[in-house]
């Protein structure tokens, strides 16, 4: 099946997975947004309980996901990885570290002879929330701006700053997408409180915290796509394959692939929209409203970024060592092996949605936890 | 060979319903709980190893594989792992033995 395609369309193909992935893993960061809303949202024990088991049976998605998405991106597109991992070491280490100690702050909290204190876990919570947004979001962010690295003929990369990716902070772009990460995911971790917790109290504050996150999300998003539609962009030439600076690139790229342009929109609209039912209007709803315009926009956006003779990982330090779908993908044999495995994300998505739904039947209260046997 | 054995005279004792009888058994079953991290620690290490110089066989020697950066950097990963997991290994530990001296639910 996969045999007939040519190694241009099988990139394309990667590009695509890659980039609904990357839908996904934005939308299911709303476990990390909700992990720092902890003490905002709970002022007594109890309802911190409900926050967190309500967080707790679900935070595996976001962390399968997040496999799902480096796995993904290292089979299809090595060079990316090599480069990225060994180069902006700083930044994955800070995103690595956050996971670790998420994964254990569930597990331990409520446990007897914990070693640190139950709040400790919670702070760790509230690291990887911090962490794992803002960070992945300065990463997603060089995509547009680019990095500082050489890659030489035997595609060994070298990275060119001592700061071994925390030079990226340095840059306002960047600086302005990763708030609009951390941003967005409070306020769909909000929302999902909002949906998925049966307590007045808590409600009533989730729905506030809609309103300023929401807010605070709109503003940086704004000022990213507006440095975005204006900016110079990594232009590649299809012919040559020399990469060179072009302006309104980004913004040719959404004119000339309307498609892209009219779910990016949409999918803007609904996040809007979800907004204000879920600060204004208090709705429940607000939470897949606004999901449903989350998976549009981030999956365009990485569309944008590798599609049209676009440099999807540019270098500023060297432009023809910047990488496109075309010069950092596997090779052709590797790529068709993979794109038969990649038949088996449907199954990943399946199972997502199964845990979500079984996991989610009735709203979470105080005397469900009592009856359960598990309580984070 | 040791673990297959085990299990399979553990097997047996359970399905007998042997196994709360004998003492010694149950002790050498807590005692091989090390043994299971020793045995994957030395599976990486004969990996790492033997594969020496080659990352990739004949493809990719490792000295051109690692990450080019400064050792000061990978010291302070090092530390920082070294720390953290330390403390989550004592966490671990506590909870366990906290959880043995509760017993099983009855």
């Amino acid at each position: 099946m996969f045999e007939t395609l040519s190694l241009q369309a099988l990139q394309q193909y990667w590009w695509l997975i890659i980039s609904l992935l990357a839908a996904f893993l934005v939308f299911l960061l709303f476990v990390q947004g909700g992990q720092t809303l902890l003490y905002q949202i709970a002022k007594t024990e109890d309802e911190k309980t409900l926050l967190i088991n309500a967080l707790g049976r679900k935070w595996e998605l976001t962390f399968t996901t997040l496999v799902t998405f480096g796995g993904a991106f290292f089979a299809s597109f090595p060079l990316f990885y090599s480069t990225s991992f060994s180069g902006a070491y700083w930044l994955w280490m800070f995103i690595l570290f956050g996971f670790i100690v998420q994964a254990v702050s569930y597990e331990y909290r409520k446990k007897n002879k914990n070693f640190i204190g139950s709040k400790s876990y919670e702070y760790f919570q509230i690291a990887n929330g911090v962490l794992a947004t803002f960070f992945l979001g300065i990463i997603v962010s060089t995509f547009f701006t680019g990095s500082l690295f050489t890659i030489d003929k035997y595609n060994l990369s070298t990275w060119i700053s001592s700061y071994y990716g925390l030079e990226a902070l340095f840059n306002f772009q960047n600086i302005f997408f990763g708030l609009t990460i951390f941003f967005l995911s409070r306020t769909t971790g909000a929302m999902f409180f909002l949906k998925y917790i049966d307590n007045i109290e808590i409600n009533t504050r989730a729905s506030k915290q809609i309103l300023i996150n929401g807010f605070a999300f709109v503003l940086f998003f704004v000022l990213f796509v507006i440095i975005l539609l204006t900016k110079e962009g990594f232009a590649v030439d299809p012919n040559s394959a020399i990469v060179s600076m072009q302006k309104y690139k980004y913004l040719n790229n959404f004119i000339q692939m309307p498609f892209i342009l009219i779910i990016f929109i949409l999918g803007v609209l609904f996040v809007l929209f979800g907004i204000y039912k879920g600060g204004v209007k208090k709705s429940s709803n607000s939470f897949w409203v606004t999901v449903t315009g989350v998976l549009p926009v981030v999956f365009s956006l990485f569309l944008v970024a590798g599609f049209n003779n676009t440099s999807f990982y540019p270098s500023t330090s060297n432009l023809q060592s910047s990488l496109t779908i075309t010069n950092a993908s596997s090779s052709k044999y590797t790529l068709i092996s993979m794109s038969y495995v990649s038949l088996l994300l449907p199954v990943v998505i399946a199972y997502i949605v199964y845990v979500w739904k079984v996991l989610s039947k009735n709203k979470i209260n105080k005397s469900e936890l009592e009856q359960t046997g598990h309580v984070y | 060979m040791y673990f297959i054995v085990l299990f399979f005279v553990l097997l047996i004792f359970i399905w007998r319903k042997w196994i709360l009888k004998v003492k010694l058994l149950l002790w050498l079953a807590v005692l091989t709980i090390p043994l299971g991290f020793v045995a994957s620690e030395l599976g990486w290490i004969v990996a790492e190893v033997g594969r020496q110089p080659w990352a990739i066989q004949d493809l990719l020697p490792v000295s051109k594989a690692t990450s080019h950066i400064n050792t000061s950097n990978v010291q302070i990963t090092f530390i920082l792992f070294a720390v953290l997991f330390t403390i989550l290994l004592l966490a671990n530990v506590k909870i366990l033995l906290k959880q043995i001296k509760n017993g099983p639910k009855e």
